[in-house]
């Protein structure tokens, strides 16, 4: 199982949903209710809501699943779970303060527009799904032209403004 | 059987056979094991992993579906084997939106229970997908999906006990059990005998009557045996203030329909509890002591200007031996006449006095080795018979041979199924009978391959079982026994009472003429002038009464036959009376709380009493001692068949119990059952001869049998052959040569 995921919180969450979508077939307790806790606490986490309860969840779900489970698939979505509770300790816990290191979870993310770079074409206020970006279109005879804003607090990381740029103006903060 | 292991459990050593599972092992050294999907009786299935053990110090294995092994090591109670069940446990609750403040299974609910006893306190966030659907279009029984917690018990109950109607559905983390396309219960066929209720753990599935009517705690059990039909299954009745209002199975481990929901008529508000006297068109309300006067003085007045055989009575064989010995004491003894009998128990004298040691409990079937069952649709009746005969299949490796023309259940868990054309069932059992016997059947059988196949499963020890009209053909055939079935339930204890115009208590033969039966005193000219009926209800089954000039009822409503009445005296309901059922065993019946009404015999005695005879007895108890010194136990004399007999041409009935129908109208038109199909008015019709009726079901039909008319709505039912109908059962028709079928405009 490949993944282009670098963030590994949404790649184990990816795994595991693929495996639901899949394989799983649901006969023994453990299997879907924990694989659907562990989806929904890895959700939280990369929206930045997790919490130290989540944690805890993740970290039972990941001893006791390949315990639990009666076939080895299940087994298996629980071991990936225990990986990734040893070994990404540090995204993990980047997560709990509200960061994704790999920039990939879209509500961390937030993006900022190059003021050197924008021509204030307003291709990215058209694109912004959240109407989270200020600015006006750039007119030549008038001596007020200001570059693009984007207010943080209505970002949501989608980076669709990064894709209409074409300037390459935007980038993440 | 298998040699013993020895292992240890918790640092004891025990000792089982081997197959045991390590559940059951730690469950013979006293030890509990948490468990929610394995129940004792159904195959375990290892679903919902809360009977973890840990296995030689390394693996944790679920104990329902691990075998002993010699030298195995098991501990049950270690931190880690706890600590897994309290994941377990956090998992259903993360499934489980449940709102113990109003569930119905609080209390009783396994969930609740190891929740407390493993100590946890915060209850994990509900992750669910979509909501899971709630049902509460189905008539009886209300699913709420949002509480199951995907262990299978009732998907395990529902095959091994009832229709196999329930099973998972769907898959991954959208799992649901439920019906084929969640289709409400009725529509996927049902046989609502609440099996599945019993197994679910939480409350998932409920009585809908069972609904805001007390907590669990709140509910007393009293267990009492099922009058409903003649299997007497002991039913564990809970009542929350005075009234029932759940049934749940007792040792048997099972109840249909009838068991499980068939008594809500109890509850209706239309008892009548005080004596009547007819004035006119209408009744008044009269004491006990002017009632029983008038009675008495009726029938001694009847009596002296006609003689006693102007007097007759039919009993309803669903009442306490005690009730109907003081009623055939009462109607020999006291009025003088011999007319007397039990409404629909068709039973001749000859095989009568054969019974006593042949006759067998239902139950023994359980542990037959082979089982010769001979009668149409004998499982679609009786629900609890397909229960006994899978046991016997399970557990005894058992042999079954059907003689059917239906395509019914029985006919399917069958070693040999044999399906005579209508009519011709009488004749195959026959020519088996000649087999076993050791001789050729006679020529010309087309089912001769079969029958031989027959013939050896049976062998020569098999137990047979029959509805009551063909008792005396399978008894001359069955050396182990037989077993009656009939929608009576103490049918047998109205014969041992002597309630048979050619029989006394015992049953013995009667001395001198015998008197009319039930059929003869309901006949038109019939020379009866003064009729009691002790709860029994003929013109609610469409009759009509024979010119009387006194006529008292004894009943539990005024039901059809009871407006006509004299006088009417109330009758303690089914499961209101202290007695015994001779089920054929005498089995004692514990009373529910009731209206206050006086003990049937005790009404008897009074009768007595007032028309100048001395009765002795001052308890049930009483009445019971005297009836069972007169009770015979060896069979007396021999019964030969009646042999094939002459099939009739034409579209021929067979007579069923439809599961979800009582004996009287009176209890039917009082209970949800009645609103089911098939029940008491339901028609069988093969779907043959439904698209040639040009009628299609539900719709009115009449039914045309021995001159008189039955009428009632289609059922269009695939398990008949064509040329075949099942009529619902009344205990004065006994079809016998064609039926005519016809549309009709509304069902009386």
């Amino acid at each position: 199982m490949t993944t282009a995921t670098a963030c590994p919180v949404l790649a184990v969450k990816e795994g595991l949903e693929r495996f639901a979508r899949k394989e799983m077939c649901g006969r023994c307790l453990p299997c879907p209710a924990g694989v659907l806790s562990a989806i929904a606490a890895l959700e939280r986490f990369s929206q930045g809501a997790g919490t130290q309860r989540d944690l805890e969840l993740l970290s039972r779900v990941g001893e006791l699943l390949p315990q639990l489970a009666r076939c080895p698939r299940g087994q298996n979505a629980g071991e990936q779970v225990a990986k990734l509770m040893a070994e990404e300790g540090e995204a993990l816990r980047a997560h709990l303060a509200g960061r994704c290191p790999a920039g990939e979870c879209a509500s961390l993310v937030k993006y900022k527009v190059v003021p050197e770079k924008c021509t204030m074409c307003d291709e990215c206020r058209r694109a912004c799904p959240q109407d989270a970006i200020l600015g006006e279109p750039y007119v030549a005879w008038r001596g007020d032209n200001r570059p693009y804003q984007i207010i943080l607090e209505l970002c949501n990381g989608c980076g669709a403004c990064v894709e209409a740029c074409p300037e390459g103006a935007i980038e993440k903060l | 059987m298998g040699e013993q292991v020895r292992l240890t459990i918790d640092g004891r050593e025990v000792e089982v056979p081997q197959g045991t599972t390590v559940l059951k092992a730690a469950e013979s050294l006293g030890i509990e094991i948490p468990h929610l999907c394995y129940l004792e009786g159904l195959a375990p299935g290892g679903a919902c992993r809360l009977c973890l053990v840990e296995l030689d110090g390394s693996k944790l294995v679920p104990s329902c579906t691990q075998r002993v092994r010699d030298g195995m090591e098991v501990r049950t109670d270690t931190e880690r084997v706890r600590e897994a069940r309290r994941f377990v446990l956090e998992l259903m609750w993360s499934i489980h939106p449940g709102d113990c403040a109003t569930c119905e299974k609080a209390g009783a609910c396994e969930l609740q229970r190891y929740t407390y006893q493993l100590g946890i306190k915060e209850r994990p966030p509900v992750e669910l997908l979509e909501e899971p659907p709630l049902d509460l279009e189905s008539p009886l029984i209300e699913r709420d999906l949002r509480l199951c917690i995907l262990c299978g018990r009732c998907i395990a109950a529902c095959r091994e006990l009832s229709q196999g109607i329930l099973d998972y559905m769907r898959r991954g983390m959208l799992t649901l059990v439920t019906t084929p396309f969640n289709k409400r219960l009725d529509e996927v066929g049902c046989d609502f005998c609440g099996s599945c209720i019993a197994a679910c753990p939480v409350g998932c599935l409920v009585e809908k009557d069972r609904k805001f009517r007390g907590r669990e705690w709140e509910l007393s059990p009293t267990t009492v045996t099922c009058v409903l039909c003649s299997a007497g299954c002991e039913l564990v009745m809970d009542m929350g203030e005075g009234e029932p209002v759940r049934a749940r199975p007792g040792a048997d481990g099972f109840l249909c329909a009838r068991g499980k929901f068939g008594w809500d008529f109890l509850t209706g508000e239309d008892r009548t509890t005080a004596p009547l006297i007819r004035e006119g068109e209408s009744f008044r309300e009269a004491s006990w002591e002017e009632a029983l006067a008038v009675v008495a003085e009726r029938f001694s007045r009847l009596r002296e200007q006609h003689g006693p055989q102007a007097l007759g009575g039919i009993a309803g064989a669903w009442l306490p031996a005690e009730a109907l010995y003081a009623f055939s004491r009462f109607l020999r003894e006291v009025l003088g006449s011999g007319n007397l009998g039990a409404w629909g128990v068709e039973l001749g004298a000859e095989e009568s006095l054969v019974l006593p040691g042949r006759l067998r409990p239902l139950s023994a079937l359980e542990e037959a080795e082979a089982i010769l069952a001979f009668g149409p649709g004998l499982a679609e009746s009786y629900p609890r018979l397909k229960v006994a005969i899978k046991r016997a299949l399970k557990e005894r490796k058992a042999k079954l041979v059907v003689i059917d023309p239906l395509d019914s259940e029985l006919g399917g868990l069958a070693s040999v199924h044999l399906r005579p054309p209508p009519g011709k069932e009488l004749a195959t059992l026959s020519a088996l009978e000649a087999l076993l016997g050791g001789e050729e059947p006679p020529g010309g059988e087309p089912l001769g391959e079969a029958l031989a196949e027959a013939a050896e499963a049976l062998g020569k020890g098999f137990l047979a079982v029959a509805p009551l009209g063909f008792l005396r053909d399978v008894l001359a055939l069955a050396p182990q026994g037989v077993v009656g079935l009939s929608p009576w339930a103490n049918w047998w204890g109205a014969v041992a009472a002597g309630v048979h115009p050619q029989l006394l208590p015992g049953p013995r033969p009667l001395p001198g003429e015998p008197g009319l039966g039930p059929q003869e005193i309901m006949a038109p000219g019939s020379p009866v002038r003064g009729l009691l009926l002790l709860g029994v209800d003929p013109l609610g089954e469409g009759l009509e009464l024979p010119e009387l000039e006194f006529l008292v009822v004894q009943d539990v409503f005024l039901t059809e036959t009871a407006k006509c009445a004299d006088v009417f005296i109330p009758l303690r309901a089914p499961f209101e009376e202290r007695g015994t059922l001779l089920l054929p065993h005498p089995s004692s019946l514990t009373p529910l709380p009731q209206k206050k009404l006086p003990p049937t015999w005790a009404v008897f005695l009074k009768l007595s009493q007032l028309m100048g005879e001395t009765w002795q007895v001052e308890s049930t108890e009483a009445v019971w001692q005297e009836l069972s010194q007169l009770l015979v136990t060896e069979p007396q004399g021999e019964v030969s068949p009646t042999g094939g007999g002459q099939a009739a041409e034409g579209v021929l009935a067979v007579q069923l119990y439809h599961r979800f129908s009582l004996p009287q109208r009176a209890w039917v038109e009082r209970s949800k059952l009645g609103a089911l199909t098939p029940s008491w008015d339901s028609i069988g019709i093969s779907l043959a001869d439904l698209e040639s009726l040009g009628v299609s079901s539900g719709e009115p039909v009449e039914a045309s049998v021995n001159g008189g008319k039955l009428a009632g709505r289609a059922w269009g039912w695939a398990a008949l052959p064509p040329g075949l109908v099942a009529l619902p059962f009344r205990g004065g028709v006994r079809p016998s040569g064609p039926v005519k079928l016809s549309r009709a405009e509304e069902v009386a």
